[in-house]
């Protein structure tokens, strides 16, 4: 990390004339790899494997191998066969029985061409408590010195035991709440126009949720105690309408054996290229699946076992930052309700008072603007999102 | 007087030259009526060719009153200085040099020929009489005259078959010895070069010859030499009347078709004076890498590569005293303060079997041995840095001093920085050198250096890092007779840093290394009679490494604390050479290094199962050796040959083959050595590399034209280099050989080289076509990179061409340009994408498989002398500096990251418009000053 750092500055400081552009470099090689990724977790319920190809560079995306036989065993010879549920993704609803602290499993595939591949046995390693997720706010300076962004930075404790596991991956749900711009005061179906008096709100607040596409490892192997404070996570920043009102970063926290750590710890770093001359070499993303008929062929992926520990935080907006609002930049349309006939699709409509006695058309077609469901969430909150907590 | 400053309808036309043997005339016409003389001169300058160079104090109250045409400027000047009793004189060129007191010549006396012996080493011009350097020049003038130089006396006991004449060449002004001058006996093809003291010897049989001596800068010395027997013949010579029109490596002329050095360099200071550089900081080691076979894997990087090697095989002497860390700020500068710079010699093949301990190449800095006669400064301020250097005689003509020191005030730049951590950062550097030379005879001389840089950053709030070089030789030469000298050095020298990383609080540490090297070195040259030049010597190094102690920082800090431990180890070398003139066109070097090295306690040693690969699984045992125990030793005999045929008088052909050990790298698993890497010495698990290096190559010199080629073929095979496992970390590993494996390199590559050194336009094409290439394969799973298939060193980059050029407008102005073209560094590219958890991640191709886009540079730089005047207290010099004249976004690298999931490339390029820099420099002295 520290080489990284001083790596930084010794790009940015040679580039006081730069310029990072993008750059696209002619790839023509590509290979086509297999790749098997899944965990284990202590966690009865369902678990998946995916089976895929990479994809070239430029083409990126999801190229799932169909018609494969996955099981997975523990080390006292118990198994557990996947069944796919999607193309590529296997899955299975595993019992409590099979689930174990301190018991390895290891995962086989079959792969319709005939080809068997097996992982390691990867050990089941109990997870320490994520003791504490919390937010700092932070300032954070701009290439203009005059402007600032304002925002939060995550932090999670971790207060271990000697025995337990400590190698740590977490993962990151964020939701945030939004609200659509207005109750709405009618609803128009194509044929009949219903009143809501008052103005109903059953549309006007949702929930968008998202796993947050980053990695973050950490290992307390190099610390005089399985414990890690203050832990930095992910930044959100008041450029982005998701700390408008409410935010929240649900984290899981998952225990991984040493090769585990090593293999995901790459990962973390392949991510994060700071492009200076003191980046390393990116070494092979080899994981710990070969395939046992042919050793030299590469597969990519790695599956892991891990005790998975869950914590969360919610951060409310109360006039902390400016943020620009979600939703603000409704198509309106004034119109009489005597004009709404077909084909005009289904919609909602709220109407606005008259100002100094100007007769102002007394509805507004608010189009996707009423109904905050149009902008991608949900009306349900999470679980764990308990106002009352705040 | 001013109210009298009229000038009436002045009209000037100049209508006739006349030039002769002697004074020149100038014929004009105009209209002046009590004219001030720097007025009248500032017109004539202006209308006419003529330049005037005089002391204004000295024309006080001269005022001009002609008109008419044809008006001799000879007649008007005599008539205006008659009462001022000042004289001038007009050369060919329309220089007007005024003078007082002193007698202008017309008429050059009658010259005979005359047998004396000459003596110009005291430096000391006599009172109403020429300079020598103005005898010179007169003398210059009239061809066919020649002094003769008398060596030895009739009587003495001159064998038949030789006798040997030993010397010092140094510059008339300043006492400085010249280094890398030659001198020729044109009847014997036979010459010697100078070292580093300005001393030579040369074996010649006794009778009459005529001799050249050449030095860069210097104007040539010819004479007729009347050798009786042996003896000493001290030459001085002066500064050439124009040095900018030779600022280019014309000390290598000589060596370059006679001498049976290959793969050598050589560039003074003074060459790279106006060569543009960013930022205008005057830099021998940037220059540098525009000479065929050096390259850096990128701008702004640290260290450099020669012949495809890394960068911990080159050794970076200054006086003797070893730099480890040769830059500041991240590579953008050398740690070496330009100012005591004096040259360097580069070997990148055939290396002198005096040098061992490093495989690629050889660095062999001098510095300035300061001014003898008088005391003078020089120093000058860019955008980044001010510097300064002082000098003087301590003992007139015996002893003399050079002080130096460097500072950066760059902090301000940072202030300007977009970045937000940048504006919150500092970095600074200094570095502070001295020399004191004593020479109380002619046959001892004494020479101590000391040198201490620093550098010192602080990224943000998180990281904060300093480094530092400090180093002291003395060296005490000393000729035992007129055959043997011999040297004898002293030396210590030390790399240290220290670290803080507070990024995050609980794994916030420091940590601190440093290593010492302490060295005693001897060598010996016997020059026999006849044939053969012989050296042998040896030498000692005993290296103290404090790999340091990874420790806590702050109260939140739970980082458990490693000692890396210390190391200690012993280089010892003892080596014999011989250079034998086989036949007048045939020269043979041979010599052979024995080096030895043995690894000393205290260590733990960790032992692996026999033929296993080196794994904590696989370890047997462990050893424990007690302080000074010997933990491991190695030996080796080291060849170096070397074969010169002249093939004609201004042709060679060469080959050479040298085999060289190292004892001590520095592990880098960055693109570019990064401030943390450490050296590490070879140990029980750890075996040294060695590179065998065989080279050939052709020799032209065209001296009428004063131009030099060279074309030079090189193949290495680096055996057991040492790199890091893939992913593998240093900082936190004791037993390195867990983290490292060890594999076979191979470079090879042309080198083309066209010099011209003198006339208006100088410069050089360099052209080097060269590759290297890694292969680390292992018999287990894991112990091989890139699974053990060949693949490019990060520093293999075929094509280089670098063109260094410089147009002298006038004697003040000139303009200089460079233009380099280096293929993209090789890059390891992702080639496909794959999905992990709904994250994009890639998959590289093999290592460095693919390049970044290639490297195309061209720099412009005016450089504007002060005034030319011989007598003034302090001469200046501009430069104005366009690096990057067309704004090309060269790449400096190109990576891919990681945005909200999926993954972007990017083009980063460090200098990606035109960079402007204006530079000053002054020294004390007029134009010609050392």
């Amino acid at each position: 990390m520290q080489v990284n750092k001083i790596s930084a500055m010794g790009v940015l400081l040679l580039c006081m004339y730069s310029c990072v552009e993008p750059f696209h470099p002619e790839i023509h090689d590509t290979v086509e790899l297999l790749v098997i990724n899944g965990n284990i977790t202590d966690r009865p319920g369902w678990h998946t494997v995916e089976v895929s190809l990479s994809a070239p560079l430029n083409e990126p995306h999801f190229i799932p191998v169909s018609g494969c036989v996955v099981r997975v065993e523990n080390d006292n010879g118990q198994g557990v066969t996947y069944a796919e549920s999607q193309p590529g993704i296997y899955g299975a609803d595993l019992e409590e029985s099979f689930l174990h602290v301190n018991q390895a499993y290891k995962l086989f595939v079959f792969t319709p061409d005939g080809n068997e591949y097996q992982s390691d046995f990867d050990p089941l390693l109990q997870c320490p408590p994520l003791d504490a997720v919390y937010y700092v706010k932070e300032t954070q300076e701009t290439e203009n010195s005059n402007v600032s962004y304002y925002g939060l930075r995550f932090f999670v404790d971790v207060i271990g035991e000697a025995e337990d596991s400590r190698n740590f991956l977490w993962k990151m749900k964020e939701t945030y709440e939004y609200h659509s711009l207005e109750k709405f005061d009618f609803y128009w179906d194509m044929f009949d126009l219903t009143a809501y008096d008052p103005p109903s709100d059953s549309l006007l607040i949702c929930y968008r949720s998202r796993h947050i596409p980053e990695l973050h490892t950490a290992s307390s192997r190099d610390l005089t105690s399985n414990e890690l404070h203050g832990f930095p996570l992910n930044y959100v920043s008041n450029q982005s309408p998701r700390l408008g009102i409410a935010y929240g970063l649900f984290i899981s926290q998952y225990s991984l054996s040493d090769e585990a750590f090593l293999y995901w710890d790459k990962m973390r770093n392949q991510l994060s290229e700071a492009g200076g001359l003191y980046d390393k070499q990116p070494s092979g993303s080899e994981g710990n699946i070969y395939n046992v008929n042919d050793a030299e062929e590469q597969v990519l992926g790695y599956f892991y076992s891990s005790q998975v520990q869950e914590n969360w935080v919610i951060f409310k907006n109360r006039n902390d930052f400016s943020v620009q609002p979600f939703i603000y930049n409704c198509d309106t349309i004034a119109t009489w309700p005597e004009d709404l006939r077909e084909p005009l699709p289904p919609n909602y409509l709220f109407s606005i008072d008259s100002l100094d006695e100007v007769i102002l058309p007394p509805l507004i077609t608010g189009w996707k603007c009423l109904d905050c469901r149009d902008w991608g969430g949900v009306l349900e909150p999470p679980e764990y999102w308990n106002e009352n907590d705040w | 007087m001013n109210k009298n400053r009229i000038i009436l309808s002045l009209i000037l036309i100049l209508i006739g030259l006349k030039t002769g043997a002697q004074n020149s005339d100038v014929y004009f016409q105009g209209n002046f009526r009590e004219i001030p003389f720097p007025e009248f001169v500032r017109i004539l300058e202006r209308e006419t060719e003529v330049q005037f160079f005089f002391l204004d104090h000295w024309v006080e109250g001269i005022e001009i009153t002609t008109s008419g045409e044809g008006l001799s400027l000879q007649k008007t000047l005599s008539d205006a200085f008659l009462a001022a009793g000042l004289n001038y004189y007009i050369d060919e060129n329309l220089n007007v040099f005024v003078t007082r007191e002193q007698a202008i010549v017309t008429t050059l006396p009658e010259y005979s020929l005359k047998s004396s012996t000459s003596d110009f080493s005291s430096g000391i011009e006599k009172e109403d009489d020429f300079s020598k350097t103005e005898l010179q020049y007169i003398e210059g003038r009239k061809a066919g005259i020649r002094e003769t130089l008398i060596v030895g006396s009739g009587t003495g006991n001159g064998d038949e078959s030789g006798a040997v004449i030993y010397g010092k060449m140094m510059d008339v002004e300043s006492g400085e010895p010249l280094i890398g001058a030659t001198i020729y006996v044109q009847e014997l093809k036979k010459g010697a070069v100078s070292d580093v003291d300005g001393r030579f010897n040369i074996v010649v049989p006794p009778g009459k010859y005529t001799v050249d001596f050449n030095c860069m800068g210097m104007a040539a010395e010819n004479y007729y030499l009347d050798v009786k027997s042996g003896g000493n013949l001290d030459i001085s010579m002066n500064r050439s009347m124009i040095p900018l029109n030779e600022v280019v490596i014309e000390a290598n002329r000589f060596h370059n078709v006679r001498g049976t050095q290959m793969g050598f360099e050589r560039l003074n200071v003074k060459t790279i004076k106006e060569v543009p550089i960013v930022l205008g900081e005057k830099d021998l080691l940037k220059v540098a890498q525009m000479l065929p076979g050096v390259q850096s894997v990128g701008e702004g990087a640290t260290g450099f590569n020669v012949r495809g090697s890394a960068a911990d095989q080159n050794m970076i002497y200054v006086k003797k005293v070893p730099i480890y860390n040769s830059s500041h700020m991240f590579g953008f500068f050398s740690s070496i303060n330009p100012d005591i710079v004096k040259d360097f010699s580069l070997y990148k093949s055939n290396v002198p079997a005096g040098y061992g301990g490093r495989l690629a190449s050889f660095f062999d800095i001098s510095t300035r041995q300061g001014n003898m006669n008088e005391y003078t400064a020089r120093g000058g301020i860019s955008p980044i840095t001010g510097h300064v250097a002082v000098e003087g005689p301590i003992i007139k003509n015996k002893a003399a001093f050079v002080l130096s020191a460097r500072s950066t005030y760059s902090d301000w730049i940072l202030k300007q920085m977009e970045d937000p951590v940048l504006r919150n950062s500092n970095a600074s550097f200094y570095d502070l050198a001295g020399t004191l030379t004593f020479e109380p005879n002619d046959k001892n001389l004494i020479k101590t250096f000391g040198y201490y840089s620093k550098d010192k950053f602080n990224l943000g709030y998180d990281n904060d890092y300093e480094y530092s070089n400090a180093g002291a030789s003395i060296d005490l030469s000393h000729r035992f007779n007129s055959r043997i000298s011999g040297d004898l050095a002293a030396v210590f020298g030390e790399y240290a840093f220290q670290t803080v990383d507070k990024t995050i609080d609980v794994y916030a540490f420091s940590q601190d290394y440093r290593i010492d090297h302490f060295e005693l070195k001897a060598d010996l040259t016997w020059l026999s009679l006849g044939r053969h030049k012989l050296s042998f010597g040896g030498n000692s190094i005993f290296y103290d490494l404090h790999r340091g102690n990874i420790l806590p920082y702050g109260d939140e800090s739970l980082k458990v604390p490693v000692n890396l431990g210390r190391e200690n180890g012993l280089e010892s070398a003892i080596y014999f050479a011989d250079e034998f003139v086989m036949t007048p066109r045939l020269t043979f070097y041979g010599g052979l290094r024995y080096n030895f090295f043995m690894a000393l306690g205290p260590a733990e040693i960790l032992q692996y199962g026999e033929g296993l690969p080196k794994r904590e699984s696989n370890i047997v045992d462990t050893l424990m050796f007690g302080k000074g125990q010997v933990v491991k030793r190695y030996s080796g005999l080291e060849p170096r040959i070397a074969v010169n045929y002249l093939l004609g008088a201004d042709n060679s052909v060469k080959f050479s083959y040298n085999r060289i050990r190292q004892f001590l790298f520095m592990l880098s698993n960055t693109i570019a050595i990064s401030p943390v890497d450490q050296w590490k010495l070879v140990d029980y698990n750890i075996v040294p590399p060695y590179v065998d290096q065989v080279s050939a190559g052709y020799y032209h010199d065209f001296r009428k034209k004063g131009i030099s080629t060279s074309f030079e073929i090189y193949h290495k095979w680096v055996s057991d280099v040492i790199e890091y496992r893939e992913g593998a970390d240093f900082i936190s590993s004791p037993n390195t050989e867990l983290v490292t494996l060890q594999g076979d390199q191979r470079a090879y590559g042309v080198e083309a080289m066209v010099k011209k050194n003198a006339g208006k336009f100088s410069g050089w094409i360099s052209y080097s076509y060269s590759r290297s290439l890694m292969y680390f394969k292992g018999d287990y799973p894991g112990e091989s990179i890139n699974d053990g298939d060949v693949y490019p060193s990060n520093y293999d980059r075929p094509h280089n061409l670098s063109i260094v050029s410089n147009y002298k407008v006038d004697r003040r102005l000139s303009l200089s340009a460079n233009l380099v073209y280096i293929t993209g560094r090789p890059v390891t590219y992702p080639i496909s994408v794959y999905y992990l958890d709904n994250i994009q991640n890639v998959h590289y191709s093999d290592r460095n498989a693919y390049r970044i886009p290639d490297y195309f540079r061209i720099d412009l730089s005016i450089n504007l002398e002060g005034n030319l005047r011989r007598k003034k207290l302090a001469h200046s010099f501009w430069m104005l500096n366009v690096y990057n004249l067309t704004g090309r976004k060269n790449a400096y690298s190109v990576y891919f990251k990681n945005e909200d999931g999926v993954m972007n490339g990017y083009k980063l390029s460090i200098f990606g418009r035109p960079i402007v820099t204006l530079s000053w420099n002054f020294k004390f002295g007029n134009y010609a000053s050392e």
